[in-house]
């Protein structure tokens, strides 16, 4: 705790005091990087809880604002203030937010619907630094568009990359491109937590989800010049012995980079074609003519289908190919190798009870990254109020008796 | 001044993960210098990943290629210094490790036994460099019983649990059209890095970070996690829909392959949408009164709108329906990416000269921030352009020693 005015030296952001106002997942997520580094961070969310918390699944299927598991993902480790930001009073509480704070990370569908503006935090406290996420960033022709995940994705180009050919396109699930934008905030901020060790000034970055997905859209936005046509979906099968094939009991994801271990995975599978002098004269798997390909993966599906996909993985893995396997969700939870790293930390919860949280995406030999539950919707709105913003008891008492901010704690729920 | 001025990087890495890190950091103004191997010189025959090369007509003395870059590299390595060393030579590892010696960070994606077989593990860098930093990306950490295996961003996309929730109704689980747990990586490579470095100048300490592909994407996915501990619940594949809104699709339109996302997250967007489509009636139809309706009659809904987007451009089916307040982004392809206005009004793309007379579109970081403008986008040097400058001014080698180790072949070009 921040009140405590212990730093702790090991973890980068220790002592870092970060305020959230997320509208959607972007900023939640960057919120999330830092909290899992040590940061401080406060969502600040409307009295009936910020959106991030009606992201399921719900425990036996019944939403709640405190069980969602999106919010018991993202907001893991954060406080939570609950205020009418709306109100006369919530604006003044804003006010001393910008006053105090080191950090703010917002985001919103388009960038004039985020709470802060840069001008109002640097006049009150120039050494802060902003970071605010939108669907289309804040200029161009797209700038009020509504930049949900799913339109980020079709305008960014990853929609149409997968998929079936001649099919539908197909949006990845989840929020993952909201996650990406979210990181890129992230790095920007930090770059500018450190600019401002030398500078002493703060500054706002400012992160567009749909130019996220553009920067990632791999080589798709390069192989139009080059081959002067645009990169077509190609579904599961996604070249020679690459993709996801069936296995006897489910899927496997066959990647394969050269044919150079072409005959031990034929003398694995049992399939002796596939030591067919057709396949030799190829040193080069990418240049391998279509039909050739075909029957390739013709063969290899032959092949997975007589084997456990875990057996195969773990056999080609041998053999130095980076196999992997169709993981669902359960499978992910029980991975032994995800276990043996602790990936997962088990967080007690009153209400959603215990569940699975990934720790982060990495570690460090001497930072550690601990996770505490995430908040009840305004749990912590008297502490941060009273021990970072300064309202003294009976300040609070009124606000809180006006109904302009609420509390609730795991015995009251 | 930039956020990483004077802080320098070696980047020993390959594809995209690794090398993704390291461009956002020379977009924050780092120093980066690109270490290669003997797998990345310029071969007449070279295995072109992807089938997508750049090559220029212009040939060195020795007959090769002298722009010999595919689009991997174009996109992962613009501006970062270009060395090549052979490590396996005493000479080799001896140069890397006095690049170390004036570096702040190190980054590396190789398998994990490659580093320390070279002699270049954490505790020999930080021999030379007490407080470095070092990024180990790989497929499945530094350490559990998985830790040899190898992978690529495919790979953690099929461990990661994504495939299994994306895909066709009723269909197989879907592989994306990218390598989808490279970019993560990268994004969340870089931020650790910078955490690290904000911790380095406060503590004086370094930092070893082992991020693994398959855990960062995961943690992209959390919410799947924590719902799948606390509920066994693994979603079904639905395509574009989405399980707690309605419409939320993907729908045709007029030209070939030409498609249009479209969603109405709220009652307001819901009638905005039906008046849109000329349809306001929609709104008071009974089956489509509530989103608990809309879901029950969804196939009967998402024909309506796709009765009308059908006849219409993507672009202006998008351009209808966002004036009208509906989320809808066009699907648009990598070329109409990289063309779009709104993308280019951002320089979401920068054009390349490159030497062999053509231009190439190479993405650009998603973020404006005031101390790291855009830099401008130069073609990726040549394998080993920058040995000489490198190894002389920075290493401090005589002149006479670098071109008796291009001999012996310990340093490449």
């Amino acid at each position: 705790m921040v009140e405590d005015n212990v730093i702790d030296d090991s973890s980068p952001f220790s002592g870092l005091k970060v305020f959230e106002f997320s509208k959607t997942v972007a900023s939640a997520y960057c919120g999330r990087l830092l909290a899992t580094l040590g940061a401080d961070v406060v969502t600040v969310e409307p009295l009936a809880g910020g959106p991030v918390r009606s992201l399921g699944p719900f425990p036996d299927g019944a939403r709640n604002v405190e069980t969602g598991a999106g919010h018991l993902h993202l907001n893991a480790s954060k406080r939570s203030v609950a205020l009418d930001m709306d109100s006369e009073a919530g604006g003044s509480v804003l006010a001393r937010i910008l006053e105090r704070a080191d950090v703010i990370v917002q985001s919103a569908v388009r960038a004039s619907e985020a709470v802060v503006d840069f001008e109002s935090l640097h006049a009150a406290r120039p050494e802060a630094v902003l970071a605010t996420i939108s669907g289309f960033g804040p200029e161009g022709d797209y700038a009020e568009y509504l930049g949900t995940e799913g339109v980020a994705t079709a305008l960014g180009g990853l929609t149409f990359l997968s998929g079936d050919p001649g099919e539908v396109p197909l949006n990845p699930a989840g929020n993952t491109i909201n996650c990406a934008a979210g990181g890129y905030a992230a790095v920007a901020l930090v770059a500018a937590l450190l600019e401002r060790e030398f500078t002493g000034t703060g500054q706002h970055v400012e992160v567009s989800v749909a130019g996220a997905v553009a920067s990632i859209i791999e080589v798709s936005s390069q192989r139009l010049i080059i081959q002067e046509e645009p990169v077509k979906r190609t579904g599961n099968w996604q070249g020679p012995a690459r993709g996801i094939f069936h296995s006897q009991d489910g899927h496997i994801g066959c990647i394969m980079r050269g044919r150079e271990r072409l005959e031990d995975m034929a003398d694995w599978l049992g399939v002796e074609e596939l030591k067919g002098e057709r396949f030799k004269p190829f040193t080069n798997m990418w240049a391998m003519d279509p039909e050739l390909e075909a029957d390739l993966n013709g063969l290899l599906t032959v092949g997975f289908l007589g084997h456990d996909k875990l057996d195969t993985y773990h056999a080609m893995q041998a053999l130095r190919m980076p196999f992997g396997y169709v993981a669902d969700f359960a499978e992910v939870l029980s991975s032994p190798q995800l276990a043996a790293r602790e990936f997962f930390q088990e967080i007690d919860h009153p209400d959603a009870g215990r569940h699975s949280v990934p720790r982060g995406p990495f570690t460090a030999d001497d930072m550690p990254l601990e996770l505490g539950r995430a908040p009840y919707l305004g749990e912590h709105s008297e502490e941060a109020l009273r021990g970072l913003l300064g309202y003294s008891e009976s300040e609070y008492a009124e606000l809180e008796s006006a109904g302009l901010v609420s509390s609730a704690s795991p015995a009251e729920a | 001044m930039r956020p990483l001025s004077g802080v320098r990087v070696v980047d020993f890495t390959d594809i995209w993960a690794g090398p993704w890190s390291g461009r956002l950091l020379r977009e924050l103004g780092a120093h980066v210098i690109k270490v290669e191997g003997p797998r990345q010189q310029p071969r007449k025959s070279d295995p072109n990943l992807l089938r997508v090369q750049i090559v220029s007509d212009e040939r060195d003395d020795r007959g090769r290629p002298k722009y010999f870059r595919n689009a991997y590299q174009t996109m992962t390595n613009p501006g970062k210094d270009h060395v090549a060393l052979n490590l396996k030579e005493a000479d080799g590892a001896e140069l890397f490790r006095s690049l170390v010696a004036v570096s702040d960070v190190v980054i590396e994606n190789w398998a994990p036994h490659v580093m320390p077989s070279l002699g270049l593990g954490y505790d020999d860098l930080r021999a030379v460099r007490p407080d470095v930093i070092m990024l180990r990306t790989s497929a499945m950490g530094q350490t559990g019983p998985e830790f040899r295996y190898t992978g690529l961003g495919a790979t953690a996309e099929v461990l990661s649990g994504l495939c299994t929730i994306s895909g066709y109704e009723g269909g197989e689980p879907q592989k994306s059209g990218i390598n989808y747990g490279d970019p993560f990586a990268g994004i969340h490579g870089a931020f650790a890095i910078l955490a690290a470095l904000l911790r380095r100048s406060r503590t004086g300490k370094g930092a070893l970070i082992d991020l693994s592909l398959t855990e960062s994407l995961i943690t992209t996915l959390g919410e799947y996690t924590v719902g799948a501990s606390m509920n066994g619940e693994q979603p079904p594949r639905m395509g574009n829909r989405h399980a707690a809104k309605a419409p939320h699709n993907v729908y045709r339109c007029a030209g070939d392959d030409e498609w249009v996302f479209v969603e109405a997250g709220s009652e307001a967007e819901f009638r905005a949408l039906c008046a849109a489509i000329g349809r306001p009636q929609l709104a008071e139809d009974p089956r489509f009164r509530d989103v608990a309706a809309r879901k029950a009659n969804e196939d009967a809904l998402d024909a309506e709108i796709a009765a009308w987007t059908t006849g219409r451009p993507h672009v202006e089916a998008m351009e209808t329906l966002q004036r009208a307040g509906v989320p809808a982004g066009a699907v648009l392809d990598g070329g109409e990416v990289v063309r779009n206005p709104h993308h280019e009004a951002n320089g979401a793309f920068a054009w390349v000269e490159h030497p062999d007379g053509k231009s190439y579109p190479i993405p650009q970081m998603p973020w404006r921030a005031p101390s790291a403008p855009r830099q401008e986008a130069t073609p990726v040097p040549a394998f080993g352009a920058d040995n000489f400058r490198v190894f002389t001014e920075l290493c401090g080698v005589p002149p006479g020693r670098v071109e008796g180790m291009l001999e012996s072949e310990a340093i490449l070009s």
